[in-house]
Order: structure tokens, then C-alpha cells, then sequence
């Protein structure tokens, strides 16, 4: 599915990803786990595509296809999809058109016609439902005024219906109190399959409480230092990261 | 010049003036659209002068679309009270433009009601300015007036001047303004991409996005105008 060979990357003239190496299979969920400034979020950004992250050498490939020689969209396109930290408020965009829009430019790239806004809210309705999400969702306009709960929500709205080959959920626990932090790891549990892979960034093993992960990595200093099964994670949690 | 029954639409192809006299509790909209000069090197002068008594309530909403050398005059008087003035504007304006509104509420009496709300999206060279006024009498009370402009520039030699002017003498009103000038936001830019957006796309969405707060509140019957305003986002 996904393989990064010794990634590096650059951040305002700082290396962050230092031959950063990783590979995710079909089917899998990975965890990543490490402290502050370890370049967690810089491997997000860098996989989707942000200009801003410059990939100074290395591979990565999605699928068999060269990530690195995509833009940001053309990524998307190919199956790749980020819950973003933070997710950006867009006024004035209703986000249940933006829902369409999304679906439908992928549906094109993939040569299949695109749908009508009745035949796409049948679709909408089945991932609210799956989701738990109130309708009233889809009347407000992307992101804009939602709590940081709902934004991490409609972000998981997002990938059900875009659904990804690969997600990677950038600290989409952090900011969540524990009663949305279910929510949206019984929403990811719930699109799992043996098709799909997630990559799962955060600080705290509380998530992986909800989201059992196959694979656990460490990553200090622009790399992966260790890697484990799911207990691992408790093991960082109790131990914290000091003797990496 | 094209005018129709409500809201009444004015397609200004030359420059006009036009005044709007209101009587007690009278309603009227007027949407003034105007699009490019063409060859035409005559500035262009729009003037709206309204006079508003009690109770009347008059909607005003300019549209500049394409290359604009002119200004655009509003003018607006409350002579009774519990009157109200919503303008506003939307300016996509591009090559060699020079556009300056000059807007001014004067209101002479209390509890009468203004807002002026303005957007524009300025790229290749064009220059717009806005000076946006109020003015409350001293005896006019519990005035209620507002005005935002918001722009967003496309290109490195895009201008926007905007300055909105408030002159209250009286000291128990409302008066709020707010100004912002930037580009768009690379971040916005760089989700939507990320969600499979082109990023000629993306940019699009953001600017239909930025400019639907006017289209939005575009009386009904103005669907036309409002496919000339989104035929220009591209």
C-alpha cells in the first residue's frame, strides 16, 4: 500500500524527516507515537503534498505510484487522505456542496460519472448514520464556527465519503473531550476494512484505547527509533519517551 | 441603461445619477451593475442620492465587474426616524482599473438603521478606494450603523485603499467598522487541494466563498447577475 524509503525532509532550511523510512500494508492501522518537534506532523504534511515541505531525497510510494511526483490534489485523487490537526474554517462554502464537489472530482479522475446532489445525499445520509453526525452538519458552511469537536468530526465526515486507500489522521485526538474521542475512533473502527490502511499520529495512548493498531512506531529526531505491537504504546505511557 | 420592475435592476453602461426619495414606510431595492468600459476612456460616474422618511427602508447593492475607471457616489439621508439603509457592494475588478466609492449614511435623526458592507477581489493592476462615512447628528440618538470592507488581492500589483470614516456627535449609538486586506489563504488553498480540489479549483471555491456574503443577499430576481458575478471567478 504505502512505502517511504529514507525520507528527507526540509522545513524552512531545518531537516525534520531525517531517512525516515516506513511501510504500511493493506489492511493495516499504524500508530505513531513520540514527543514535541519529533517531525510527527511534518510527515502528514510532506505525504499530502503541502508546498511548503521540501522533500529533500527519498521515495514514496502509494499503491506502486510515485507519491512524490503528484501535487497535493492528484494525491488525493489516487486515495491519500489527511484529517488535518487543524482543520481550516472555509465561509461562505456550504459543506454539504463540498462534500459533492469532493466526491465528484474524484469519481472524475477515476473516469466514473458524477452524481446529482439527490443521488449524493442518499450517500451522505448512509455516513451520517455510520458517523452519528447530525444533519444539521450539512446546512452550515465548511468548518466555519464548528467547536474543535466538530471539526475533527467533519473531518472523519469527510473521509467516509472520500474513502480513502490510505488516511492519516494528524492528532485528531488532541483538543477532543473523551465522549467526541469515541466517537471518532468508533467512526474509524467503522471504516476499516481489509482495503484501506490508517496512520494514526498522536501524543497519548488514550486513542489507541479505541483504535487497536497493529503496528506501534516511535519516532524521535526525524525517524523511527522503535517499532511494537499495540503494547508498546502503554509501555510509552508509562515510561514517556526520555529513553529514546 | 436597462431598468426593471422590482428589485430594480440598472445595468450601468454609462455613467447616471439617480435619486430615490422615499415616503414614510416606503421599501425600494435597487441593484446597480456595472461591467467593463470597453473602449470607452470617459470616466464612468455612478451617483445614488437617497432620502429616507420614517419607517421607509431602502436596499442598495453595487456590482463592478471587469476594467472600471469611475467612481461610484452613495449618498444617503434619514429625515425621519426608524428608517433603514442596507448597501452594499461587491467590486471584481481587474486590468487597468481605478475605482473609488465614496459612500456617505448622514443620519439627522435618532433610531434609524445603516450598514454598508463591501467586498473586493482587485488583481492585474487595478486600484480600488473606498471612503466609507457615517455621520450621526447630535440628537440622533440610538443610531445603528455598521460598515465592513473586506478585499482580497490577486496579483503583487493589485491596490486597495480603504477608509472608513466615522463623524458621531451624538453619544448614545452604535457604530462599528472593520476593514481587512490580504490575499488568499494558502492554507484554505492547500485543504482543499488536499481533498482533491485542482488548485485553479480550490482558488475558486475560496472566491465563491468570499463574495456569496453579497450575492447572498441579493434580492430574488437577480439570478442572472449573479451567474455574470460567478462567470468572473475563473
Amino acid at each position: 500500500m504505502l512505502s517511504i524509503k529514507n525520507l528527507y525532509v526540509r522545513v524552512d532550511g531545518s531537516d525534520i524527516l531525517k531517512d525516515f523510512s516506513l511501510v504500511i500494508g493493506s489492511g493495516e492501522v499504524h500508530a505513531i507515537m513520540g514527543p514535541n518537534g519529533a517531525g510527527k506532523s511534518t510527515l502528514a504534511k510532506a505525504l499530502s503534498g503541502h508546498p511548503d515541505y521540501e522533500i529533500v531525497s527519498g521515495e514514496v510510494n502509494l499503491d506502486g505510484q510515485d507519491l512524490l511526483a503528484l501535487d497535493a490534489a492528484e494525491r488525493a485523487q489516487l486515495g491519500l487522505f489527511m484529517s488535518f490537526q487543524y482543520p481550516v474554517e472555509i465561509p461562505g462554502v456550504n459543506n454539504a456542496s463540498f462534500l459533492r464537489m469532493a466526491y465528484n472530482a474524484k469519481r472524475k479522475v477515476a473516469g466514473q460519472a458524477e452524481v446529482d446532489p439527490m443521488e449524493f445525499e442518499v450517500i451522505l445520509q448512509k455516513k451520517l448514520e455510520l458517523l452519528k453526525i447530525d444533519e444539521s452538519f450539512l446546512e452550515r458552511a465548511v468548518n466555519h464556527g464548528f467547536s474543535g469537536g466538530e471539526k475533527k468530526r467533519n473531518e472523519i465526515l469527510q473521509m467516509a465519503i472520500l474513502d480513502p486507500k490510505l488516511a492519516i489522521l494528524d492528532e485528531t485526538d488532541s483538543g477532543l473531550d473523551i465522549d467526541s474521542l469515541r466517537i471518532v475512533a468508533e467512526a474509524v473502527n467503522a471504516l476499516r476494512d481489509s482495503q484501506n490502511s490508517f496512520l494514526l499520529i498522536t501524543h497519548y495512548q488514550r486513542l489507541l484505547n479505541y483504535i487497536k493498531p497493529d503496528f506501534v512506531h516511535v519516532m524521535v529526531d526525524g525517524r523511527i527509533v522503535q517499532t511494537g505491537p499495540a503494547e508498546l504504546a502503554l509501555v510509552l505511557e508509562e515510561k514517556g519517551y526520555d529513553g529514546f | 441603461m436597462m431598468v426593471s420592475s422590482l428589485p430594480r435592476v440598472i445595468q450601468a453602461t454609462d455613467s447616471l445619477s439617480h435619486d430615490v426619495d422615499l415616503a414614510a414606510n416606503e421599501k425600494s431595492t435597487l441593484v446597480v451593475v456595472q461591467e467593463d468600459q470597453g473602449t470607452s476612456e470617459t470616466p464612468q460616474i455612478v451617483s445614488i442620492v437617497g432620502s429616507l422618511h420614517a419607517g421607509a427602508e431602502l436596499t442598495i447593492c453595487v456590482i463592478s465587474l471587469g476594467e472600471i475607471v469611475g467612481s461610484v457616489l452613495v449618498d444617503v439621508t434619514f429625515l425621519g426616524e426608524e428608517a433603514r439603509c442596507e448597501l452594499s457592494g461587491l467590486s471584481l475588478v481587474s486590468g487597468k482599473t481605478h475605482l473609488k466609492l465614496i459612500t456617505s449614511m448622514h443620519h439627522d435623526v435618532p433610531s434609524c438603521f445603516s450598514r454598508q458592507t463591501f467586498k473586493y477581489v482587485v488583481s492585474d493592476h487595478a486600484l480600488t478606494e473606498h471612503e466609507g462615512k457615517v455621520h450621526v447628528k447630535q440628537h440622533a440618538q440610538l443610531t445603528d450603523s455598521a460598515q465592513s470592507n473586506q478585499s482580497l488581492l490577486l496579483s503583487p500589483d493589485a491596490r486597495v485603499i480603504t477608509r472608513p470614516q466615522l463623524e458621531i456627535y451624538a453619544d448614545d449609538v452604535k457604530a462599528a467598522h472593520g476593514a481587512s486586506i490580504g490575499q488568499l489563504d494558502s492554507e484554505a488553498v492547500f485543504y482543499l487541494q488536499s481533498r482533491g480540489f485542482s488548485l485553479e479549483a480550490a482558488k475558486r471555491l475560496l472566491l465563491e466563498g468570499f463574495v456569496s456574503e453579497i450575492l447572498d443577499q441579493l434580492p430574488e430576481g437577480c439570478d442572472e447577475i449573479k451567474q455574470q458575478v460567478l462567470e468572473r471567478l475563473v
